[in-house]
């Protein structure tokens, strides 16, 4: 099930730090995601997962520390470009554009890295038609996919929750990542919700894309995971395989408190 | 359906050139020239609406500094032909390339404003053009520029100065070639990526949309077709002055988007007709009118937020599932 160790480092996390003021939110974080792995991040509410995420993908600036995508850096990039560049997130507060369509939605995460520009689109260029052509048809799969195809013609704000969440990943995916950012997905399902999830994250892999998932559902997390990174108080304090991860002494330490704390 | 529509697109342009010629007993009034309306305002404000409805209804930025625009083109045709003699046809372009790098100019720095800061900013510049036209030598001061000349002749179509309606028909060709180009950017990724930045800019740009670009780029779109604006009503008019760029015409366009709905082009354009005829239809009830025009824009802005075109505003579609269904039926409506 899991990809052998060999397989090529796609993101390097190096020691990266975050500063807020005098606040540290990311303290020297290592991390390497290989491809098309599924690799968790766990933490205690304010450990910095969300912070990683926003490192990740541009929206924070790191103080100290490089990134790098299939050995290129993107630290310091512009947040569309490493989007183009191959990483693509969802958000732990759905983040859909609410008065577009849910097929308008996945459209606009199928336009990324497109080079063609206003001329193309104004004389109706071959390469701009054949640009709109592809970018329809990746959204038609990304529906497909996520089981939101009867629903292309709705209002995104109109979805229920469930296919709200639903609506982000295929978004996301429409971009073409290589790695794909997902924050929280699982947050206010059910069980049987829940289930479909874990079951529709791990297919993400059929994509060829790896994933970095922040949850908070231990069960989700050590049931598709294939390595678990904790972090605590912006540090890495584990990163190791499920088993490992539960049977860590230090990570049980933070969930739990010390007996003596207790 | 679907076939019948090009047929009532050819049928509607059609008409909209015999508009100047045919007499329509109910839209001609004693008090007026029914094709010289149809020009100044109708047209010229439709073009500028056209312009303005990329900046604020496509991207969503509250851009105040429109009539700048208006005013780079007016002046460009105003010195190019006083001082070099270049006929109207040939300033043209260069009237819409002037426009836009003024517009790029102008967005390139206040685009990292947002909101209400850049609605400042932007009306700002529209103030500083103006008193820089009054002030800068060589532009006339308040007298402005006079003596601008017409097109020259196409064949048998002559702008004389007494026959507006060659003007109408320049103008509505404006007209049309502005809105396939704007319907044109609308249908595409660039129309898409719009939308986007409008409802969430910082979601936007983490979904792979360059949106510092795109914004640039309805700026100087919007710009571009204001500076055609300029250099028409300036050829037609052949006397231009500060004066005719004043505030209050930004203030007249916005309201004339808002009646129509800010997020429909055809809105935008059926709102900036009746804000510019319909004043004119009535101007026999003298100053009651203005208060009758106000009156109907508190009316729509409390009874029918979005306009006559546009979507159901966001914030209302939240309660109850009557109003979603409404939105539902909206949703393609507009296209």
């Amino acid at each position: 099930m899991a990809p052998p160790d060999v397989s090529p480092v796609l993101l390097r996390i190096e020691r990266i730090g975050v500063q807020f003021g005098g606040i540290v939110a990311l303290d020297g974080v290592d991390l390497d995601i290989r491809e098309r792995e599924i690799v968790g991040v766990i933490g205690p509410n304010g450990a910095g997962k969300t912070t990683l995420f926003n490192v990740v993908t541009g929206v924070a600036k790191p103080s100290s520390g490089n990134i790098s995508l299939l050995g290129h850096a993107i630290t310091g990039l512009r947040q569309h470009v490493i989007t183009a560049r191959g990483i693509a997130r969802t958000f732990q507060n759905i983040r859909l554009f609410e008065d577009m369509t849910v097929r308008e939605n996945v459209m606009l995460g199928a336009d990324c890295g497109r080079r063609d520009g206003s001329p193309g689109a104004l004389l109706g260029l071959s390469h701009t038609r054949r640009n709109e052509a592809e970018a329809r048809a990746r959204t038609s799969e990304m529906l497909a996919f996520t089981g939101l195809t009867r629903h292309a013609g709705t209002l995104a704000r109109n979805l229920s929750y469930g296919d709200q969440r639903r609506l982000e990943l295929a978004r996301a995916l429409a971009t073409r990542p290589k790695l794909l950012l997902i924050d929280e997905p699982a947050a206010g399902f059910n069980p049987t919700e829940k289930q479909e999830l874990a079951e529709l994250i791990r297919s993400v892999r059929a994509f060829g894309c790896g994933v970095l998932l922040i949850e908070h559902d231990i069960n989700i997390v050590t049931g598709i995971c294939d390595r678990i990174a904790v972090l605590n108080f912006g540090r890495k304090i584990a990163d190791g395989t499920p088993c490992e991860i539960t049977a860590d002494p230090a990570v049980i330490k933070a969930y739990l408190g010390t007996p003596d704390a207790a | 359906m679907k076939s019948l529509r090009p047929l009532a697109a050819v049928a509607l342009i059609v008409f909209l050139y015999l508009l100047p010629i045919v007499h329509i007993p109910l839209l001609d009034s004693e008090d007026f020239d029914f094709p010289s309306l149809l020009f100044y305002p109708i047209g010229i404000f439709v073009l500028l609406a056209i312009g303005l409805y990329v900046t604020i209804g496509l991207a969503g930025l509250l851009n105040l500094g429109h009539v700048a625009f208006f005013a780079v083109g007016a002046y460009t045709m105003g010195l190019c032909n006083t001082l070099l003699g270049w006929p109207y046809f040939a300033v043209l372009p260069l009237a819409v390339a002037v426009s836009m790098v003024f517009g790029v100019l102008i967005a390139a720095p206040t685009l990292r404003l947002r909101g209400d800061y850049l609605a400042i900013a932007t009306l700002g510049f529209g103030q500083v053009i103006q008193i820089f036209l009054t002030n800068a030598p060589g532009l006339g001061g308040v007298r402005g520029i006079s003596g601008i000349a017409p097109p020259t002749s196409i064949g048998p179509l002559v702008f004389g100065v007494l026959d507006p309606v060659p003007f109408v028909w320049l103008v509505l060709t404006l007209i049309l070639i502005a809105y396939f180009i704007v319907r044109r950017l609308e249908s595409t990724h660039i129309g898409r990526g719009w939308n986007a930045i409008r409802a969430d800019e910082d979601v936007a740009e983490l979904m792979g949309v360059p949106t510092y670009r795109l914004k640039i780029l309805a700026f100087a779109i919007g710009a571009g077709i204001a500076g055609a604006a300029g250099a028409t009503y300036a050829t037609k008019a052949s006397f231009i002055s500060p004066e005719t760029f004043d505030l209050s015409l930004i203030i007249l366009l916005i309201a004339a988007l808002t009646i129509g709905g800010t997020r429909s082009l055809t809105g935008a354009i059926v709102g900036t007709l009746l804000v510019a005829y319909l004043p004119e239809r009535f101007r026999e009830f003298g100053d009651l009118r203005m208060l009758l025009f106000a009156a109907v824009l508190v009316l729509m802005v409390i009874f029918r937020p979005q306009g006559l075109f546009g979507r159901r505003l966001p914030r209302e579609a939240e309660s109850g599932s009557e109003v979603v269904e409404n939105v539902k039926g909206e949703a393609h409506g507009t296209a």
